[in-house]
């Protein structure tokens, strides 16, 4: 009876170890962004992009197609060839503390879940500024970023999901006729390039 | 010579009668000559009513010519044409309806107004006033940009202001990091 008792035990312990470790691995890489929906209605400026599936697919296949003197675009396809999305949200306000901290804190909840590592975390009184970057990685292979970043007048969210060359993308940024936005100073300041289309 | 003989051959006449000799050869022999040798010509009652046949028959002939050649001429303005009529379409009239069920719909590549052949992408546009779909055609081969549909235009446009966000973002981290970092220094 006894045998069978830890036997039964070990098992069950050893399931849970599985379950765990395939929890782990099968994790989205994508976060929820419920929580931010009653920032849509309080914020001045919303920005909202979202970008996978079919979308994403052919927004790779232009970068391939474009073909600009610089090779920028060759540059971009390049460092977005193994992602599978893209998301952005940004809410700039009026006034500060306009918004509720307690959603944004949700949202860092979420990356404080198994198979998130903290890579970046900054703190600022001034504009009462906090950042934070993580990272998810399934074996060697980066599966996942989200940036966040709150501060008095303005919250913004980034995820990544797949692998995604960060170095290049802050190089091109601002190059190929992407507006560089500064949403701190309310601009957009355009880089001179070549017209792509 | 004397008459009587050659009036009633009375009498004799010895040159007479040498000439009959030589000429009895073509002497008729009663016998009917054959058709083939006769040339009949109608008479002139038949002539007049055969008379607007020819014409007629001219007329019917070119009107068929000319029916055919219609004809086939308006079955090549509906079938393909060579590359080089598509320089010479003309763009649709500014009020052309365009049902809404239609704007959406893929159509044929090429279509008949009229007596007008006009291009159309695979989905219907209206196009601007002052353009047509061949100059503009013609204006994007003259730049060296590539053509792209309006999904990839959007598709592009959305990635390029992803990257440019996130971009931004991740250099707000890498300068605040940066900032730390030196005052970390400027402290020790």
């Amino acid at each position: 009876m006894r045998n069978i008792l830890q036997f039964f035990f070990g098992a069950a312990i050893i399931l849970a170890g599985a379950f765990a470790g395939m929890s782990v691995c099968g994790q989205d890489a994508r976060i929820q962004f419920e929580r931010l929906k009653d920032m849509d209605a309080q914020a001045r400026d919303v920005v909202e992009v979202n970008i996978d599936g079919k979308m994403l697919d052919l927004a790779k296949r232009v970068t391939l197609k474009i073909r600009d003197k610089d090779g920028h675009a060759k540059q971009i396809g390049e460092a977005i060839s193994g992602l599978k999305g893209i998301y952005v949200r940004v809410y700039r306000f009026e006034n500060e503390n306009e918004y509720n901290m307690a959603d944004v804190d949700a949202l860092r909840t979420q990356l404080n879940s198994p198979g998130w590592e903290r890579l970046a975390n900054v703190r600022s009184k001034r504009n009462n500024q906090k950042v934070d970057v993580f990272t998810m990685f399934s074996g060697d292979i980066m599966s996942g970023v989200a940036v966040v970043i709150s501060e008095a007048k303005s919250v913004a969210v980034i995820n990544v999901i797949g692998p995604i060359d960060i170095e290049t993308l802050v190089e091109l940024s601002g190059k190929m006729n992407i507006p560089k936005i500064d949403i701190e100073n309310d601009s957009i300041s355009k880089r001179p390039g070549t017209e792509e289309e | 010579m004397k008459d009587d003989y050659l009036w009633d051959k009375s009498g004799s006449d010895a040159e007479l009668e040498r000439l009959e000799g030589l000429l009895s050869v073509y002497r008729h022999s009663g016998e009917t000559v054959a058709r083939s040798n006769v040339i009949e010509f109608p008479s002139r009652v038949e002539g007049v009513r055969r008379q607007w046949l020819l014409p007629m028959a001219a007329g019917v002939a070119l009107g068929a010519i000319g029916i055919s050649a219609w004809t086939v001429s308006n079955n090549l303005s509906e079938t393909g044409l060579p590359e080089s009529a598509h320089a010479t379409m003309v763009a649709l009239p500014e009020n052309l309806p365009v049902p809404p069920v239609m704007q959406n719909a893929p159509v044929p590549e090429h279509s008949t107004v009229g007596r007008k052949s006009v291009i159309r992408s695979k989905k219907a546009r209206v196009s601007t006033p002052g353009t047509t779909v061949a100059s503009r055609i013609r204006h994007r081969k003259r730049a060296g940009k590539p053509l792209l549909t309006r999904d990839e235009a959007h598709a592009y446009n959305q990635l390029k202001l992803a990257l440019s966000i996130t971009g931004s973002k991740l250099q707000i981290v890498t300068d605040s990091v940066n900032g730390f970092d030196e005052k970390d220094t400027n402290n020790k």
